[in-house]
């Protein structure tokens, strides 16, 4: 069983946002969707937890190993961060990027071999753009890019998943493919952390919640304890009103305009 | 051409000999030289992911400029010019990075913006240096340096550069899987277990070598690295796997063309960089043309 611990992590950084005692746990197989608003850290956080910013306090435990102790080659097998995909700008075709992915199993003087290729074809595959393998990265959509973005981080064979905001640049069928994705993945063992504005997404693919406050407090619980009318209005400081959809079998978050 | 056969079967008459020798030093350094600038202008493009960069982006070719032009105005021999060029090449490209390390930037660009400052201050003091040479031959030799040529390019100079644009080349092809994880933004590159400054570092620190050992060799030569690695990458696509061979190749055998052109055009050599500039500037418009994407 893998798993990701903080302990009291902060991190403080002239010019980005600061985060405060985050105290968070993810295991195999579960996802933990982080909820806040804009600039209240959660890009922080994700940087922290990929280990992108290593200047963190408090502790950040994989499998009991202290994260910013761990070789970076090693960590890149250990766990792949998704960032935003509209930042994608290399001109590479889908093939070429995805095999980016097996960067780290090779030296500076060596190629990628056959079995990498074929590996990156299956996620090709999994991740559903097979027709677009041999297309730049340049000409596909936001949320061709997005997928692309998570299939290269497959290609690593991560046991932990960090993505920062997958949806937030998506439209609904987009949102839905990537959120469906999320799901497959952690039903066959893969931790996932990721972050997002939207409440009714953690009801749809989230095991466990946390939530970065204003006042600089994370709370985490199970979704259905801690998603409430009272905790997110607190979070978003706007009222925000759930109904129960039948039809959906869940809790469905609206905003409130007074 | 029985002559020629002659010549390679080492049985030449003396004449024959010395002119085959001149000829045949003069396309080994070309093809050294058009193949290392190319590469040096796609490894540069990479780093940066930049369609723009050229091999002069930090400043290298201007720097070895002002050292060849010091050598020129102490009348110096022509391996003191060489020498000259190559140091002050490499200390430019040295000044760009501390200059560099000093903005804490967190991307790329505040290296090409350190890069543009030093080619300024370069281009300055190079300017004041024409401005007291004599005339007669002094401000002639730099000027004529400063557009490229091979005609002075003999056996020592060969023996003692190309050894150097030999091992760049070579290195810049093993490792050219590599560029294409740096096109990848940085906190990508980490996360995918590689250390995006140290990698960055050592390609910047081998296609500065180059640029700087085809510098000291035949003086600075325009458009090629710009514009090699373009056409490259309209043949093979921009996986630097394929890429970089490629613009290896295209830029040896564009050189040799050029290099032909330039000799053979008039009575005395013509200055490179005027044949590159008229063949480098229709290919640039027309891939612009085309609409590729350059990543600017």
């Amino acid at each position: 069983m893998f798993s990701l611990v903080t302990d009291n992590l902060s991190f403080a950084y002239k010019d980005s946002n600061t985060i405060d005692n985050v105290n968070l746990k993810v295991e195999s197989g579960q996802v933990l969707v982080i909820l806040g608003p804009n600039g209240i850290g959660k890009s922080t956080l994700i940087n922290c937890l990929s280990g992108v910013f290593s200047k963190y306090k408090g502790s950040i435990k994989l499998d009991n190993d202290e994260l910013k102790k761990i070789d970076s080659k090693k960590l890149s097998h250990k766990l792949a961060l998704v960032s935003q995909g509209v930042n994608i700008n290399t001109n590479l075709s889908l093939f070429d990027y995805l095999l980016l992915g097996r960067s780290s199993f090779h030296s500076i003087f060596s190629q990628p071999n056959k079995n990498d290729e074929i590996l990156v074809d299956s996620i090709i595959t999994k991740i559903g753009l097979e027709s677009l393998k041999f297309t730049s990265m340049q000409n596909m959509s936001g949320g061709q890019k997005q997928l692309a973005n998570i299939g290269r981080a497959l290609v690593q064979e991560p046991k932990l998943l960090i993505m920062d905001e997958p949806t937030s640049a998506l439209d609904y069928k987009n949102q839905v493919k990537v959120l469906k994705l999320v799901k497959s993945l952690s039903k066959q063992g893969i931790a996932i952390v990721m972050s997002t504005h939207d409440p009714n997404q953690a009801t749809m693919v989230a095991d466990s919640v946390g939530l970065l406050m204003s006042n600089k407090t994370y709370n985490q619980g199970s979704t259905n304890v801690i998603l409430n009318d009272q905790s997110l209005s607190k979070l978003y400081q706007t009222p925000i009103i759930s109904t129960f959809s039948d039809d959906l079998q869940r809790n469905v978050f609206g905003i409130e305009m007074g | 051409m029985t002559e020629v056969s002659r010549f390679f079967l080492g049985r030449a008459n003396s004449a024959t000999k010395l002119i085959l020798d001149l000829r045949f030093i003069r396309i080994i350094a070309v093809i050294l030289v058009g193949a290392g600038l190319s590469m040096a202008g796609a490894t540069f493009q990479s780093v940066f992911n930049n369609g723009l960069a050229s091999p002069n982006i930090l400043g290298v070719s201007t720097g070895a400029s002002v050292g060849a032009a010091i050598a020129i105005l102490n009348n110096a021999p022509i391996y003191v010019i060489e020498l000259a060029a190559f140091i002050m090449g490499i200390v430019t490209v040295v000044l760009t990075i501390v200059i560099d390390s000093f903005m804490h930037s967190k991307s790329s660009i505040g290296l090409i913006l350190s890069g543009i400052i030093m080619s300024g201050l370069m281009q300055s003091i190079l300017g004041s240096m024409k401005y007291i040479a004599d005339p007669e031959d002094q401000l002639q030799s730099i000027v004529y340096w400063e557009m490229g040529s091979f005609m002075k390019v003999d056996k020592q100079a060969l023996y003692s550069v190309g050894p150097i644009i030999l091992v760049g080349i070579i290195f810049l092809l093993i490792t050219r899987w590599r560029l294409n994880a740096l096109t990848l933004d940085l906190a990508t590159v980490k996360t995918i277990g590689i250390n995006p400054k140290l990698n960055r570092n050592i390609m910047i620190a081998f296609a500065t070598l180059l640029t700087a050992a085809a510098v000291c060799l035949c003086g600075v030569i325009g458009w090629i690295g710009l514009v090699v690695p373009h056409i490259s990458r309209q043949l093979v696509g921009d996986d630097n796997r394929y890429a970089l061979p490629m613009s290896a190749g295209v830029g040896a055998v564009l050189l040799v063309i050029a290099d032909t052109l330039a000799r053979s055009v008039s009575v005395n050599d013509i200055p490179l960089s005027i044949v590159t500039g008229f063949i480098g500037v229709p290919i640039f418009i027309f891939i612009l043309i085309k609409g590729r994407n350059i990543g600017v």
